[in-house]
C-alpha cells in the first residue's frame, strides 16, 4: 500500500510539472516582439531601407517630412495556439497613422488628412481577428505626414491573453505614473493657491500682504500639470504648433516658477546678481514660448532642442547651489530635502532629455513624471511648514497681544482705582472742609460769641441763651444736611422750617408755606447746597432779629431750568449801608459761589430777597 | 387731662422711667417728670446694666419709657426692644441731641414711638410725653421723607413728590394705607401737622395718632424683615 501511494505521488509531481512548463513554453512562444521593419519614405522617391524598432523621427529631419510606410513580418499563430483571437501591442502611435494586416485595414490612429495634431503618449492594443492571420503575415502601418513627432515603438503581437497583460503593464507604466505626477502636481498647486489667497500678512503700515511664495509653488505645478497631462490627451482643438508652444511654455513657466519659489525660500533676495538673474528667468521663459512657434514650422528647431537643454543645464546648476547652502547654512531638513528633489528631478530630465533626443526612445515611460512626485511631495512639506511656521508666529503674536491687552486693562483698573481712591479722598477732603466751615460759621461763631458775652459779666442771661440756642440749630441744620440729598432744595427749605419755625412761633412771627412740590433741574441734582442753608439761615435769622416782622412768606417753585426762593416779610426793612446791608453782600458772594443770584429789595412795609439758582 | 378708668375720680398718672448718663441733665428731666401732675418719675438710671436689671425686675409697672441712646455700657435701644417685647402697653421715648432721622427712625424699627430733643424746653418734655400716651407722635419732615422710602423701597434720590407719583396705593397698602401715605407725603413737604390737617380735612390729632400708627408698623416692618433676612441666612430654623 505504501509503495502505490509513492508511486502516485511521483507521477502527480511529474504532472504538474509537465503542464507548468507547457503552459510556459505556450505562452512564450504566443507573443513575438517585433524589433525591424522596411521602411518605404513615400516623400523620397520611395527611398526603402531597413530600421530597427522603435524608430521615431521629427521634422528635424529634413526628408522625413511626408508619409512613410512601415511594414514587419511576424509568423502566424502555431497548430497548437488554440486563441481566436491575435493582438498587437503598441507603446505609443506616432501621428496620424493606418494598421494593415495581410493587405487588410485593422485601425486607423487620428483621422486621415486632419490638421487637428495628433501625438500622445498612450499605449495602444489592436485585436487582429484569428480568420486574418496567415503562416506569415505582413503588418504595414502607414504614417501620414506633417510636423509631428513619427515613428513606430517596439512591437508585441501574439494571443490576446498574452499581449494583453503586456499592454497593461505599458499603460500602467506610461498612464500611471504620469496620472500619480498630474494628481500630486494639482494637489500641490491647489494647496499653494489656497494658502496664498487666505495667507494674509499685516505690514508695519498696516496693509495686508499676500505670500508670493505659494503663488509661485501655485503656478509652478500647475506648469507642471500641464507638462504632464498633454502627452495624454489625444487631440485637442488647437493649431498644430500650439501643442509644441504648451509643452514648451509650461516647462518654462516650471523653471521660472520654480526657481523664483526656491530663491525666496532660501531668502535670495537682495543683491543685483539675483535680480539680474530673474530678467533673465523671465526673458527665458518668453523666448521658450515663442521659438515653438517657428520650430514647429522647422526654422531652427535646433534651437528649441538647445533651450531645453540650457533650461536642463540651468536647473542644475541652480539646484546643486541651492543643495550646497542649504548644507552650508544648516538650514531647516525640509528645504534640503527639496533642494535633493530637485537635484533628482534634473537628473530625471537628463535621462528623459537622453532617451528622446539621443535614445529616441519616445516610450511614453517619464522618469520626470516619478521625480516630479518626489519634489511636489518635498514642495508640500516646505510649504505647510511655513504655513504652520507662520500659524506658529500670529499664534504667538495673538499670545503676546492678549497678555498686552490684559496687562492694559490690569493697569487701566489700577488706575481706575487709583483714581477712585483720588476722587473718594479728594470728596472727603471736601466732606470735612465743608463740616469745618460749618463749624467755623454756625457752632463755632455762636459758641465764641456766647463765651463773649459771658465773660462780660453783665450780659443778658436770655441773650446768652439765644446765641446759645441760635448755635444749636445751625448744628442741627448741618446734621440735617449730612443725610440730606445733593441738590435736595425742597427737603433743605423742609429742615429749616422744622428747626426754625419754634423760635419764629416764640418771635411771634406767623409763617406762610408755600413750597410747590417739583423735580429738581439736572443740573443741580448732586449739587453741593450747604452755601444755600447758610443763606436761608442768615435770611430767617435777619428777619428774626432785625425785621420785626410779623409774618414770613416763603416761596419756592421752579420755571424752566431754574429754581426761585422767595422769603418775602412785612417788617421794617433794612438799611443798605447798615449790618443787614453789609450780610447781604456776603450773601451775594455765597450764591455767586453756588452758581445763583440773589436779588433783594427793602423798604418800610417789609424786604423780598429772591434767591435764583440756575441761569 | 386723662381721668383713670381704674381709679374713677382720679386723673391717669403715667409712670415714667428715664434712663440717662449725664447728670445734671438726668436730674433736670427728672424735675420735669415730677413736676408734672401727671407723670410719675419710677426711677432715674445712669447705666444700661442698672436699667436692664430694674426692667427685669419691675418693667411691667412702667408707662413711659424715657431712655438716652448713646450710654457707656450699652444702647439705649436694647432697653426699648426688652420693654417693647416684654411689656408691649410700655411706650418708648428716645431721647436726641439732634433729633436726626437716622437715629430717630433706628429707634422706631427697635419699638420707640417718638423722640424728645435733649435741648427742648421743660414744657415740651411733658407735653410730648403725654401726646405719646394720648395717641400721637412727633415727626420731622425729614423723618417722613425716609419713612416714605422706606416703605416703598424706591431709591433714597426720588423726591417724596415723586414717590406717591410712581408707587401706587395699591402698593404700599399691604404696609401704609393710602391716606397714611398721604399724610406722609404732605408731611415730606414741609407743611405743619396743622396745615396737613386741613389740607386732608383731618384734625391735627387724627394726623398725629397716623404718625403714631405708621411707627407702629415700621417696627412691625423691620422686626418682619429681620426675621426674613435671619430665616434666609440659616440664623433661624
Amino acid at each position: 500500500m505504501t509503495v502505490g501511494w509513492a508511486l502516485l505521488h511521483r507521477r502527480i509531481r511529474w504532472a504538474v510539472l509537465g503542464c507548468t512548463l507547457g503552459w510556459l513554453v505556450a505562452a512564450q512562444a504566443s507573443v513575438q516582439t517585433l524589433t525591424e521593419a522596411q521602411v518605404r519614405w513615400l516623400d523620397d522617391a520611395g527611398r526603402t531601407e531597413t530600421v530597427t524598432l522603435p524608430y521615431f523621427y521629427q521634422a528635424d529631419t529634413a526628408a522625413h517630412r511626408g508619409v512613410a510606410e512601415f511594414r514587419l513580418s511576424f509568423d502566424g499563430p502555431p497548430a497548437v495556439d488554440t486563441a481566436l483571437t491575435y493582438a498587437i501591442a503598441l507603446s505609443m502611435v506616432g501621428g496620424n497613422a493606418s494598421l494593415w494586416i495581410n493587405g487588410v485595414a485593422l485601425e486607423r490612429f487620428g483621422t486621415e488628412g486632419s490638421v487637428v495634431y495628433r501625438q500622445t503618449r498612450v499605449p495602444q492594443a489592436v485585436s487582429i481577428p484569428r480568420s486574418l492571420l496567415q503562416p506569415h503575415n505582413e503588418l504595414l502601418i502607414r504614417i501620414e505626414g506633417g510636423r509631428v513627432l513619427r515613428g513606430v515603438p517596439t512591437l508585441y503581437v501574439g494571443s490576446y491573453e498574452a499581449v494583453m497583460p503586456l499592454h497593461a503593464r505599458q499603460v500602467v507604466g506610461a498612464i500611471g505614473g504620469r496620472t500619480a505626477s498630474v494628481v500630486a502636481s494639482l494637489l500641490v498647486a491647489l494647496i499653494g493657491l489656497g494658502l496664498w489667497w487666505t495667507q494674509l500678512r499685516v505690514q508695519p503700515d498696516g496693509a495686508a500682504q499676500r505670500e508670493r511664495l505659494y503663488l509661485f509653488v501655485a503656478l509652478a505645478h500647475l506648469a507642471w500639470t500641464v507638462r504632464i497631462a498633454e502627452p495624454m490627451v489625444e487631440s485637442l482643438p488647437l493649431a498644430p504648433e500650439w501643442r509644441l508652444v504648451i509643452s514648451s511654455w509650461s516647462v518654462g513657466a516650471w523653471v521660472l516658477f520654480m526657481l523664483l519659489y526656491c530663491m525666496d525660500l532660501a531668502q535670495w533676495q537682495a543683491g543685483g546678481g539675483v535680480r539680474w538673474f530673474k530678467r533673465w528667468l523671465l526673458a527665458e521663459f518668453v523666448v521658450g514660448a515663442i521659438w515653438a512657434v517657428p520650430a514647429w514650422h522647422g526654422y531652427a528647431a535646433a534651437g528649441l532642442t538647445a533651450w531645453y537643454v540650457l533650461n536642463t543645464a540651468m536647473v542644475a546648476v541652480f539646484s546643486l547651489v541651492l543643495v550646497g547652502h542649504a548644507w552650508r547654512r544648516r538650514m531647516a531638513w525640509s528645504l534640503r530635502w527639496l533642494a535633493f528633489a530637485m537635484v533628482l528631478n534634473v537628473g530625471a530630465a537628463c535621462v528623459d532629455l537622453y532617451r528622446t533626443r539621443i535614445g529616441r526612445d519616445y516610450s511614453a515611460f517619464s522618469w520626470m513624471a516619478l521625480s516630479s512626485i518626489l519634489l511636489g511631495a518635498a514642495t508640500i512639506v516646505v510649504v505647510l511648514q511655513r504655513f504652520r511656521e507662520a500659524r506658529r508666529q500670529a499664534d504667538d503674536l495673538s499670545r503676546t497681544l492678549e497678555l498686552r491687552v490684559q496687562q492694559r486693562e490690569a493697569e487701566l483698573r489700577e488706575a481706575q482705582q487709583k483714581m477712585s481712591q483720588l476722587l473718594q479722598e479728594q470728596a472727603r477732603l471736601a466732606e470735612r472742609s465743608r463740616i469745618l466751615k460749618n463749624m467755623h460759621d454756625g457752632v463755632g461763631s455762636h459758641l465764641s460769641l456766647a463765651m463773649r458775652q459771658l465773660s462780660h459779666g453783665s450780659a443778658d442771661t436770655r441773650l446768652v441763651l439765644d446765641t446759645l440756642r441760635d448755635g444749636m440749630d445751625h448744628l442741627k441744620l448741618s446734621v440735617d444736611m449730612v443725610s440730606l440729598d445733593a441738590g435736595d432744595v425742597v427737603s433743605l427749605l423742609c429742615s429749616l422750617r422744622h428747626r426754625l419755625e419754634p423760635r419764629l412761633q416764640l418771635a411771634g412771627v406767623r409763617l406762610v408755606w408755600d413750597v410747590a412740590a417739583f423735580d429738581m433741574p439736572a443740573a443741580w441734582v448732586k449739587r453741593d447746597l450747604s452755601h444755600l442753608l447758610y443763606v436761608l439761615y442768615e435770611l430767617v435769622s435777619n428777619v428774626l432779629q432785625h425785621a420785626r416782622a410779623t409774618e414770613l412768606q416763603v416761596h419756592c417753585d421752579r420755571e424752566g431750568e431754574q429754581v426761585r426762593v422767595r422769603l418775602q416779610d412785612n417788617g421794617v426793612g433794612f438799611d443798605p449801608q447798615g449790618p443787614a446791608g453789609r450780610g447781604l453782600l456776603y450773601i451775594r458772594s455765597r450764591m455767586t459761589e453756588l452758581g445763583g443770584q440773589v436779588m433783594w429789595a427793602s423798604g418800610p412795609k417789609g424786604t423780598v430777597v429772591t434767591l435764583t439758582l440756575g441761569d | 387731662m386723662l381721668r383713670s378708668t381704674r381709679y374713677p375720680g382720679e386723673y391717669v398718672v403715667w409712670r415714667v422711667v428715664l434712663v440717662e448718663d449725664e447728670d445734671r441733665l438726668r436730674e433736670a428731666w427728672a424735675q420735669v417728670v415730677n413736676a408734672c401732675d401727671q407723670l410719675q418719675l419710677l426711677a432715674a438710671l445712669p447705666t444700661y446694666a442698672q436699667a436692664a436689671q430694674w426692667l427685669q425686675v419691675h418693667g411691667q409697672q412702667v408707662d413711659v419709657l424715657l431712655t438716652d441712646l448713646g450710654l457707656p455700657d450699652g444702647s439705649g435701644m436694647e432697653l426699648i426692644r426688652y420693654q417693647k417685647e416684654h411689656h408691649p402697653t410700655c411706650e418708648s421715648l428716645v431721647m436726641s441731641v439732634f433729633g436726626d432721622e437716622d437715629s430717630v427712625i433706628r429707634s422706631i424699627e427697635a419699638g420707640a414711638l417718638g423722640y424728645i430733643q435733649k435741648d427742648a424746653a421743660s414744657s415740651d418734655v411733658a407735653a410730648v410725653i403725654l401726646e405719646l400716651r394720648a395717641g400721637g407722635s412727633p415727626i420731622s419732615p425729614l423723618i417722613a421723607r425716609r419713612l416714605m422710602q422706606r416703605f416703598t423701597k424706591v431709591s433714597p434720590s426720588v423726591q417724596p413728590t415723586q414717590i406717591a407719583a410712581q408707587v401706587g396705593a395699591a402698593e404700599c397698602g399691604s404696609v401704609l394705607t393710602a391716606r397714611e401715605i398721604e399724610v406722609l407725603n404732605t408731611m415730606a413737604r414741609g407743611f405743619s401737622h396743622a396745615e396737613v390737617a386741613e389740607q386732608l380735612n383731618l384734625s391735627v390729632f387724627t394726623v398725629r395718632t397716623y404718625v403714631k400708627r405708621i411707627y407702629e408698623k415700621l417696627a412691625v416692618s423691620s422686626k418682619t424683615e429681620a426675621v426674613y433676612e435671619a430665616r434666609r441666612m440659616g440664623l433661624l430654623p
